[in-house]
């Protein structure tokens, strides 16, 4: 283009009609002219050109991401730094998908149905969606670095591109780490039920350990907190009666960041609600 | 002599790929840095599989 072109208005004879990525409109073409254009079989079939184009340049420049790491073995901090992004992205699809309860289809729609329903509610705790998302990711991540990058089976020829797959990735990991986890979360609502007295023996220095305290304690968040979960109410009752979030973590069969995580998100609504943290 | 154009670094080859797109960049900035590089350290964890030239060989009767 010309210098000084985006300045002009109305007809400039002999240049091209130029569309730029934001559909901004070129002053060098008579508004009136894409008007006339715009919402025609044309224009639509000139937009997917430009979508298909731009698609076929990101897998141009996945591929040569993954060459450049290649050249490194898929090791040092190069290799590193696309790891932590990868993560970053497949760690919020998959967490919001599990939130959704989205995965179960997506999950059914490549053939890796057959999963059995979640417990009521389980899915949108923040600590199941957050325990479930990071060993899907972090079991996705080892797989596709050994099986997929290292044996060179991504090929950008095929159309999906390298966030895609590792999120194909994700789905196929996810089956068996669900079910893993809807064994350990049978085992553990049993005993929260069977065996309630494990809260009478608290763990840890300065724990409460009068049984007349924790009786008071379990009913206050029983009553108070009774439309929670059991594990989340568990989880408050151990805090309050002194436990460390290592010892519920390691209690209950989860992390401590999940212990953590349940916490934050319960406690200021309590707190705010009911008057108790 | 003109100077040869400087290598791309990796964080920019990333922002090129599939994972600098819009909706990507925004997807990852939902997941926090301590998450992400407690996932990667996990993922590193995981015991490596056996995969050397010499079973391969084997295996395909090379």
């Amino acid at each position: 283009m010309q210098p000084g072109a985006d300045e002009q208005s109305g007809g400039a004879a002999g240049y091209g009609i130029e569309r730029k990525s934001a559909r901004g409109v070129d002053a060098s073409v008579p508004t009136g002219w894409l008007d006339e254009f715009t919402g025609t079989s044309e224009d639509r079939e000139l937009e997917e050109t430009m979508q298909a184009l731009r698609r076929r340049e990101r897998l141009a420049e996945d591929a040569d991401l993954v060459t450049w790491l290649a050249l490194n073995g898929f090791t040092g901090t190069d290799y590193e730094r696309f790891a932590y992004e990868l993560v970053r992205y497949g760690h919020a699809v998959i967490t919001a998908w599990v939130r959704r309860g989205l995965i179960f289809g997506k999950c059914r729609d490549r053939g890796l149905g057959g999963l059995e329903e979640p417990p009521p509610g389980a899915m949108t705790r923040p600590d199941v969606a957050e325990e479930l998302a990071n060993e899907t990711v972090a079991k996705s991540l080892h797989y596709f670095r050994e099986n997929v990058l290292m044996r060179g089976q991504w090929n950008p020829n095929r159309g999906a591109s390298i966030k895609s797959y590792f999120i194909g990735q994700c789905l196929i990991r996810f089956p068996n780490i669900y079910r893993a986890w809807l064994r350990t979360e049978a085992t553990t609502n049993v005993m929260l039920v069977d065996d309630l007295g494990f809260l009478d023996r608290p763990a840890g220095e300065g724990a409460v350990t009068d049984p007349a305290d924790l009786a008071v304690i379990r009913q206050e968040i029983d009553t108070r907190l009774a439309r929670l979960p059991e594990r989340t109410r568990t989880i408050m009752v151990l805090t309050a009666a002194g436990w460390s979030q290592q010892e519920i973590a390691l209690r209950l069969g989860t992390t401590v960041k999940a212990v953590e995580r349940t916490l934050n998100y319960y406690r200021p609504a309590a707190t705010t609600r009911k008057g108790i943290a | 002599m003109t100077n040869p154009l400087p290598k791309p670094t990796i964080q920019t080859r990333i922002e090129r790929s599939s994972l600098g797109t819009a909706d990507a960049r925004k997807m990852r900035a939902r997941t926090s840095d301590a998450t992400a590089r407690a996932i990667v350290t996990r993922a590193a964890a995981y015991p490596a599989r056996h995969t050397s030239t010499k079973s391969f060989s084997r295996k395909v009767g090379g």
